[in-house]
């Protein structure tokens, strides 16, 4: 399944024609389908331009897989549309919800962790990957609070991806970020991860604030130091393409690639995929 | 899933409001229903930065609750920010801004504008072509010069907004109440027929009126404002 390889990084719009002007590119890239879709006229050249020489991913934030409501028809027809187009394989979203009763808060909510959520998750995926003709890939969302929950997140994540048949998505910060909010050991975390279940990583920034005790996941901060450690130690075990994801606070592509940089050295060291 | 079901519902019903929670500056509901609101206040301050200014911070983040309330419908956010417009059409609130219908247009058609694709080619300059305003131009009659930060006196202008594809960039041109009949008269005729309905109109000799339309054409043309039907 993996057409991808070694390292990503996330495409955005405030850095695109440094992009195309970088000699030496990231491996592949990442892309979220909703600010694509309707790719407009100032872009549209540079951003074809990348997606015909560049492996990619597609990676969506308005699925709301968990929603307790069926999947909405018309905006599943846009992505699979903007996905045949230019011919991506692999797309991804998030294991929460952001949408309920027709409304949208444009974030990622918590879910309830329970059996029967793991069905219901898991039958909508199945639905969403016979309607896209292809895998859809999870990922395990940060969350700052657990509104109900009868099993540990891991087994959760676990069970969703084998009742499914999909794949993972591992966000590294984002187990990092849990562990600390919620108080488990990330390393105990990721170690009961399957590693055939995982098709790729994700690495990325996050706020701290030591008052309240809690780690924000902004997307929006250069990649702390134990995060970097927990990427490196997690790669042991898991060898699978690895890539950054920076949303906000988008600092110059030359910034960004110094971590790619390092990115890529802990990758080769490993010897990763 | 019927308690799963509940327990996702009231989380979203306290995001969505503004009841009272225990202790909220540790309160983890308090940071998911502040990372709404922020997501809104940023995203609807980017697309529409005067109108914010102009309304005051205390009234946007009170509108803003308000719209987070009453529920976004669009999973595009970028789209959300026109339900937010027609959220403050119809909010008591904002009665008294006369000039919110224009500034609401004038802000969200430069963003409309910026996210469009086009496919339109520029038109060459004939007598005997029907030309029509093209996806990448936007006209209104304004009833405030919004544009030239007039908010007060009302004062009836027309303006095109329109894409420029060097620059890649909108830009806006005020235009006189001639040029706009004739842009009207030719979505429905040919720039002949147009110039001797305006001539009759204006009473006016069309050879004279010949030599100052083809200068307005040729420019709008240049600039892609106008095209031709044919090419739609």
């Amino acid at each position: 399944m993996n057409t991808f390889h070694g390292c990503g990084l996330g495409l955005r719009r405030e850095f695109l024609e440094d992009f195309i002007s970088l000699k030496k590119k990231p491996d592949w890239i990442e892309i979220t389908p909703e600010n694509w879709i309707f790719t407009p006229h100032r872009y549209r050249e540079s951003f074809e331009q990348i997606m015909g020489s560049l492996p990619v991913v597609a990676h969506g934030v308005s699925l709301s897989i968990g929603s307790p409501e069926p999947i909405d028809k018309s905006f599943l027809k846009e992505i699979k549309a903007f996905l045949d187009r230019y011919k991506i394989e692999h797309y991804s979203e998030h294991l929460s919800f952001s949408s309920l009763g027709g409304v949208q808060t444009y974030e990622l909510l918590p879910l309830p962790m329970t059996r029967s959520m793991v069905m219901h998750i898991g039958d909508k995926i199945k639905r969403v990957q016979d309607f896209l003709q292809r895998p859809l890939i999870l990922e395990n969302a940060s969350y700052y609070l657990a509104p109900y929950n009868e099993m540990h997140e891991v087994d959760f994540i676990n069970e969703i991806v084998q009742y499914a048949d999909t794949k993972l998505l591992l966000d590294v910060n984002n187990v990092y970020v849990n562990g600390t909010n919620h108080g488990f050991d990330p390393d105990d975390y990721i170690r009961q991860i399957p590693p055939s279940r995982v098709a790729y990583m994700h690495i990325a920034g996050h706020l701290e604030y030591p008052d309240e005790v809690l780690l924000l996941d902004t997307h929006g901060e250069a990649i702390c130091k134990k995060v970097w450690k927990l990427l490196d130690r997690t790669l042991k075990k898991i060898n699978v393409p690895v890539m950054i994801e920076r949303d906000n606070n988008i600092p110059p592509l030359k910034e960004l690639m110094q971590e790619y940089k390092k990115l890529s050295k802990i990758v080769a060291k490993r010897g990763t995929k | 899933m019927k308690t799963e079901t509940a327990v996702m519902k009231r989380f979203v019903q306290i995001i969505q409001n503004d009841e009272a929670l225990s202790n909220p500056f540790r309160n983890r509901l308090q940071v998911y229903r502040d990372m709404v609101h922020f997501r809104f206040v940023e995203t609807i301050e980017n697309i529409y930065p005067i109108l914010c200014k102009k309304l005051g911070p205390q009234l946007v983040h009170e509108l803003i609750r308000e719209f987070i309330a009453k529920g976004a419908k669009n999973p595009f956010i970028v789209k959300m920010s026109q339900e937010f417009g027609d959220f403050l059409r119809h909010n008591p609130k904002t009665k008294g801004y006369g000039f919110l219908e224009d500034l609401l247009w004038f802000e969200y058609s430069e963003l409309d504008l910026l996210n469009r694709d086009f496919n339109e080619v520029k038109a060459g300059f004939d007598w005997n072509t029907h030309y029509i305003l093209s996806s990448s131009s936007l006209i209104r009659n304004l009833s405030y010069k919004v544009y030239t930060g007039e908010f007060e006196s009302p004062c009836i202008a027309s303006l095109i907004l329109y894409y420029n594809f060097d620059e890649k960039r909108v830009y806006f041109e005020e235009i006189t109440p001639f040029a706009q009949q004739l842009i009207e008269q030719l979505q429905s005729m040919t720039l002949e027929g147009a110039v001797s309905v305006l001539a009759q109109m204006y009473e006016l000799d069309t050879k004279v009126l010949r030599e100052s339309v083809e200068t307005l054409v040729k420019k709008w043309c240049n600039q892609r404002i106008l095209i031709k039907l044919t090419e739609v």
